[in-house]
């Protein structure tokens, strides 16, 4: 069906941009800077209109899907057929066989995307206002934020993988501008040139990936998600893949795909630039590094399931990654100091179970994740920058402690989003983690089992550590700073209240233990539901509920307890200050040191040895066969240059002008 | 008319600014611009004219050899995006030009408006020996703007550019004029209906005397032509003057050197070599495409070695346009389309760098990276500008150059092997890398040196010249059909020759 508003989505937050960054630039000179008022207002404005159409489009997209559905089981038919608006815009180029146009699509998957990462992206515009009141860059701030927005919607409204990838850089340069926001510190202009950087080289495998796609599906089918999914779902093609050289193509072009998902997503091998990031304002933090931009790879695997299914082997790899991925995060945020950084590592290691959901064949797990999570660890990182903002800037947890009392709305929001993110039941995180433990104990094995629900007990530890520390231990605040610890203003507030009911409520999207409570599962099925049919078949046996219930429950209370034990009693290991131990500092910076094995210092010998031995040999050369030409000396004389000689050139060249009006006329005449 | 007025305007505008009355300089830079101005509008309806040309006019005919030397000059999408590009670029050029050449701006202004006279007549150019004449001109100005108005160095600079580029141009003057005394004897021999076309170097009736000659004598003709536009390109091995010049000369004569004389180099293999020469082409096709990525490695690699910033930006261009030189030996249709493609984006894109980087530099009086620092606070359109310019020179998505690298890199996926485009593709992550560093050490961290009393940022005048040519940088990062399409509707009749003929060849290996 066409649609021709899909446009605005995108827009909205762009005019938002445009106008603070006008507002921004033109008042650079000034003290001030321009007014909090107007240019929080825009900010505010713009997003809130998306939301609101993303809101709008989103109601008339079920309505539909609900009467084609009714339609087709009038039929006798069963069919969930994809509902899907469309809005070809313009041919982006067309040459060769390289036929690409620039247009927007919009169904169930772009729909539920678009509405946590335009309502969640209304809120935290909305709690920038506060964060950054006293910062004299705040409408540059939220300039960027809202260019972000639009280059996020851009991302997953694209109706083919190259607008995609127009959205996919466009955050990323967003995300670029805001870690490096506070860009007067060298050390926040590195992290952000290292995320850059960093996903660029995942930006390079997603585009060598398309490459080899376009090579299996030939100049013929067009390169829309829909082209390409029609063209995947076609038994015939799914058997011609399966086999020989397309098939090797296929698995090719999907691991570069993959590859791209690591670098945006902060999965093994590229996942150093995302603790990194924290450099950035908090509000950029949760939005960018927690919510959306992040969780993009399984935004773009889902979207491909089509193509993907049909790569078994990626699958797998997949899989092995993202649960590796998990684990290893788990463990790193258990060793950390800056409250920013647990969270950094929380988020890879939540990132880690999207992809093993992915990889076992759970699309709509994997997407179910995506969801929830935007929600607990938004408030949780808001909950965190709200902390930092009341000790004045203070990120150590070891000068921090006593919270609860002070804070008690942060705490509270914070609280909910610990209940979910632990996997407590109700919690967000429970419903959502728990599907997917079940879906790699169906389709993963044991193996990805047993890290998964370790990584579980972990994520209980060091969760209930940073409340500990952070809430529940005795102060250990700068008496100066504890003097000044105020709650946040309104504007901050509201987003937490807001984010912190949603990490209670959200899972019951799909609450896969109350029957008939499914709404997030049916609403997606249209879209991955072929490729998951394809990959699991049909549903031999039952997976024991009960049991696996229970190990997760298991799993979130012992780990909680084990926290208490551990860190409530006797002394705190934390409160001394100073560098991490050797090996935690090792494993940390276990990714950083491969990449500078791999990649960096390699890079950085050869262009020396180019540069301090290639270059001045080919200098040498050139002043060798200089001497020789000083034969024809009277060349070089020729350029000593003088005003005389500028003007016998400009005679010279004068001379041929006349010549030239002489052809000129000549010409006219005739 | 209008393209003897491409040529000939700039020349009178040369001369006009020579001779134009008062030493005020800016009474003197507002002439030039007029001029300047005017020149845009006459070149800019170019673009929708098609395919043209003149009525070719013999100037006269070679004593002995019979060889008519003529005044043909014919456009079609290319030449005329040539043309406009460089009369986009030469406002801007004089506007930010005025920092460097201080009261001679009458001069400057001048030999800044031969260089595009002679550029356009390059590029216009429908018989060899005018191509050759404009080819060679180029040389003048362009040295005389780097020796006169250049740093310290400028001497050094100004010789080495003429050195190298009379080592690729006397050879093509050597196979020039060995090509003018066959040209009667063999178009003579041909055809009866050639006898119009005797004893011309026309690009059509060259393709038919070529094919007349020696395959030996062709390849070395064919190396000449391939030596003379690599060193104006230039290429890895021959890119030692290149630093130079454009470190050295004023950033007004750099932006002109990278934004359009280097692509008189990507034109020549574009318009003549590679149509001319389609068996030669498709042999050494595959070191052509070696060639090009190890120049975009070096390049890459060199850039971040740099601690000057036109230092560095003149590795990037190395970098940039030897993407350039490996895809167009896939003979692809992408490949043709990219480049032309990048010829615009990149003249654009590197010309600004070039030009706000003279800018920075003489605020802070100095040419080294480390001594820049905090320019997006003081001045805050200047940093907006090179960021924009920065970002659309790494090929960001919405801007001109990611859609040709895209298709370049497609065109070398097709046509060569994955190899090469991950190695070409690793420079791109490069570029981030050099690019980037260069963004933060002028625009971000502190101020290293003394910070001004009173802020400073570009002039108004300085902003409106730059900013339509970021603008249109996007506008062709989304809708790049304009530029793309004359890349389609000219090259394409010649170039099919060649991709036959190369596929022939990887047949024949095949078997």
């Amino acid at each position: 069906m066409h649609s021709p508003l899909l446009w605005l989505l995108p827009v909205l937050p762009l005019l938002g941009f445009l106008v603070n960054g006008i507002l921004s630039l033109s008042t650079a000179r000034t003290s001030h800077g321009p007014s909090r008022g107007l240019s929080g207002f825009v900010a505010v404005l713009f997003p809130a209109l998306s939301f609101g159409l993303s809101l709008w489009l989103f109601q008339r997209l079920s309505h539909d899907a609900a009467s084609i559905h009714e339609t087709n089981v009038n039929l006798g038919l069963h069919l969930s057929e994809v509902v899907r608006y469309v809005q070809p815009l313009w041919s982006w180029f067309s040459v060769g066989d390289a036929n690409v146009g620039f247009g927007f699509a919009y169904d169930a998957l772009t729909g539920i995307m678009l509405l946590f990462i335009t309502g969640i992206g209304t809120l935290i515009h909305l709690y920038s206002l506060g964060y950054m009141a006293h910062d004299r860059g705040h409408a540059r701030f939220l300039a960027y934020l809202s260019l972000f927005l639009a280059n996020m919607i851009v991302l997953v409204l694209g109706d083919g993988p190259l607008v995609t990838f127009l959205g996919w850089e466009g955050v990323g340069l967003c995300s670029y501008l805001l870690i490096g926001f506070w860009h007067e510190d060298l050390a926040n202009g590195a992290a952000a040139r290292k995320a850059f950087l960093v996903n660029r080289v995942g930006d390079l495998g997603f585009l060598l990936g398309l490459f080899f796609l376009w090579q299996i599906l030939g100049p013929t089918v067009p390169f829309t998600y829909q082209g390409i999914s029609e063209w995947f779902r076609d038994p015939a093609h799914l058997a011609m893949v399966g086999q020989g050289s397309v098939a090797a193509l296929l698995t090719a072009s999907t691991l570069l795909l993959f590859l791209g998902c690591t670098g945006k997503s902060a999965q093994i091998p590229l996942l150093t630039w995302l603790p990194d990031a924290m450099a950035g304002p908090t509000p950029v933090s949760a939005l960018i590094h927690a919510a959306t931009m992040v969780t993009s790879g399984v935004f773009l695997l889902g979207r491909m399931s089509d193509v993907f299914v049909a790569a078994p082997f990626t699958m797998h790899v997949i899989a092995v990654i993202g649960a590796a991925t998990a684990l290893w995060a788990a463990v790193t945020g258990f060793v950390q100091t800056d409250i920013k950084k647990v969270l950094a590592y929380s988020t890879v290691s939540q990132l880690g179970y999207m992809f093993l959901a992915v990889g076992v064949g759970a699309f709509d797990a994997g997407l179910f994740h995506v969801f929830t999570h935007a929600f607990f660890k938004a408030v949780l990182f808001l909950g965190a920058g709200s902390v930092i903002h009341a000790l004045g800037g203070e990120q150590d947890m070891r000068r921090m402690g006593g919270l609860a009392r002070k804070l008690p709305l942060t705490f509270a929001a914070m609280f909910a989003g610990w209940y979910a993110i632990t996997g407590l039941p109700g919690g967000a995180g429970f419903w959502s983690k728990d599907l997917i433990l079940e879906k790699t104990w169906m389709h993963g094995g044991w193996a990805l089992y047993v890290v998964a629900i370790f990584t579980a007990v972990l994520t209980a530890v060091y969760m209930t550590r940073l409340m500990i520390l952070v809430f529940w231990s005795p102060s250990r605040v700068d008496p100066e700073v504890e003097h000044h610890v105020h709650e946040s203003p309104w504007s901050m507030a509201l987003p937490l209240v807001i984010l912190g009911l949603g990490s209670l409520g959200a899972g019951f999207a799909w609450a896969s233990l109350v029957p008939g409570v499914d709404w997030f599962a049916r609403t997606l099925a249209p879209v991955v539901g072929p490729a998951q049919d394809l990959l699991a078949g049909p549903e031999a046996h039952h997976p024991p509920v009960a049991l696996l219930l229970a190990l997760g429950l298991m799993a979130a209370f012992g780990g909680i307890v084990l926290s208490f034990v551990l860190f409530r009693s006797g002394s705190y290991r934390e409160t001394e200050s100073g560098e991490l131990p050797f090996l935690s500092r090792f494993w940390t910076l276990l990714f950083d040191h491969l990449h500078a094995v791999v990649a960096v210092w390699p890079v950085l010998v050869v262009s020396w040895i180019l540069d301090k031995v290639l270059n001045p040999l080919l200098f040498g050369l050139v002043r060798l066969v200089g001497y020789l030409v000083e034969v024809f000396g009277w060349l070089f004389r020729a350029l000593q240059f003088s005003r005389l000689r500028l003007n016998m050139g400009l005679s010279a060249s004068g001379a041929l002008l006349v010549l030239l009006g002489y052809i000129l006329v000549k010409e006219l005449l005739k | 008319m209008n393209l003897h007025l491409a040529v000939i305007a700039p020349l009178i505008a040369a001369l006009l600014a020579m001779f134009s009355s008062g030493k005020d300089a800016s009474q003197a830079l507002r002439n030039a611009l007029l001029l300047a101005l005017a020149i845009l509008g006459i070149s800019a309806p170019l673009l929708s004219g098609g395919i043209q040309s003149t009525e070719p006019l013999t100037w006269f005919v070679l004593p002995a050899v019979g060889t008519r030397l003529r005044w043909f000059l014919a456009t079609d999408g290319l030449s005329s995006w040539l043309v406009v590009l460089s009369a986009l670029l030469v406002p801007a050029a004089l506007v930010l030009g005025r920092r460097m050449a201080g009261d001679r701006m009458r001069e400057f202004a001048s030999l800044v408006f031969l260089m595009q006279a002679f550029m356009a007549g390059a590029v216009l150019a429908a018989d060899l020996f005018l191509f050759y004449g404009f080819f060679e001109a180029m040389l003048l100005p362009a040295t005389l703007l780097i020796a006169l108005f250049g740093g310290r160095d400028r001497r050094k600079a100004a010789t080495l550019f003429v050195v190298f580029s009379l080592v690729g141009s006397v050879p093509l003057f050597v196979s020039i004029w060995w090509l003018a005394t066959l040209a009667p004897y063999h178009v003579a021999s041909l055809t009866q209906s050639a006898v119009q076309l005797e004893g011309t170097l026309g690009f059509t009736e060259l393709q038919a005397l070529l094919a007349q000659v020696s395959p030996a004598a062709r390849g070395w003709i064919f190396a000449s032509f391939a030596l003379a536009f690599l060193v104006k390109l230039p290429v890895a091995g021959l890119h030692v003057w290149q630093a130079e010049a454009y470190a050295e000369g004023p950033a007004a004569s750099s932006a002109l050197l990278t934004g359009v004389m280097a692509k008189v180099g990507l034109y020549g293999f574009l318009r003549i070599l590679i149509p001319l020469f389609p068996m030669e082409a498709a042999r050494y096709s595959g070191a052509f495409m070696v060639l090009g990525v190890v120049t975009v490695l070096v390049g890459a690699f060199l850039a971040l070695q740099q601690t000057e910033i036109r230092r560095v930006l003149a590795f990037s261009s190395l970098s940039h346009l030897g993407l350039g030189i490996a895809a167009l030996f896939t003979f692809r249709a992408e490949a043709q389309a990219g480049v032309v493609l990048l010829i615009v984006a990149h003249g654009l894109s590197a010309a600004t760098l070039f030009l706000l980087a003279g800018v920075a530099e003489s605020w802070m009086d100095s040419t080294h990276v480390d001594d820049f620092g905090a320019l997006s606070r003081q001045s805050p359109v200047f940093a907006v500008l090179f960021a924009l310019a920065a970002l659309a020179s790494v090929g960001l998505p919405g801007t001109a150059g990611f859609v040709a690298e895209f298709l370049m890199l497609l065109a070398l996926f097709k046509g060569a092997s994955i190899w090469l485009v991950a190695l070409a593709g690793s420079a791109v992550i490069l570029s981030v890398a050099y690019t980037l560093r260069l963004v933060q050490k002028l625009l971000f961290g502190k101020a290293a040196l003394a910070e001004p009393a009173q802020p400073r940022d570009l002039h108004l005048s300085e902003g409106l010249v730059l900013a339509p040519l970021l603008l249109l940088l996007v506008v062709l990062g989304f809708y790049p059909a304009p530029v793309l399409s004359a890349a389609r509707s000219d090259l394409l009749q010649r170039l099919p020759l060649a991709q036959a003929v190369s596929e022939d060849a990887s047949h024949a290996a095949g078997r």
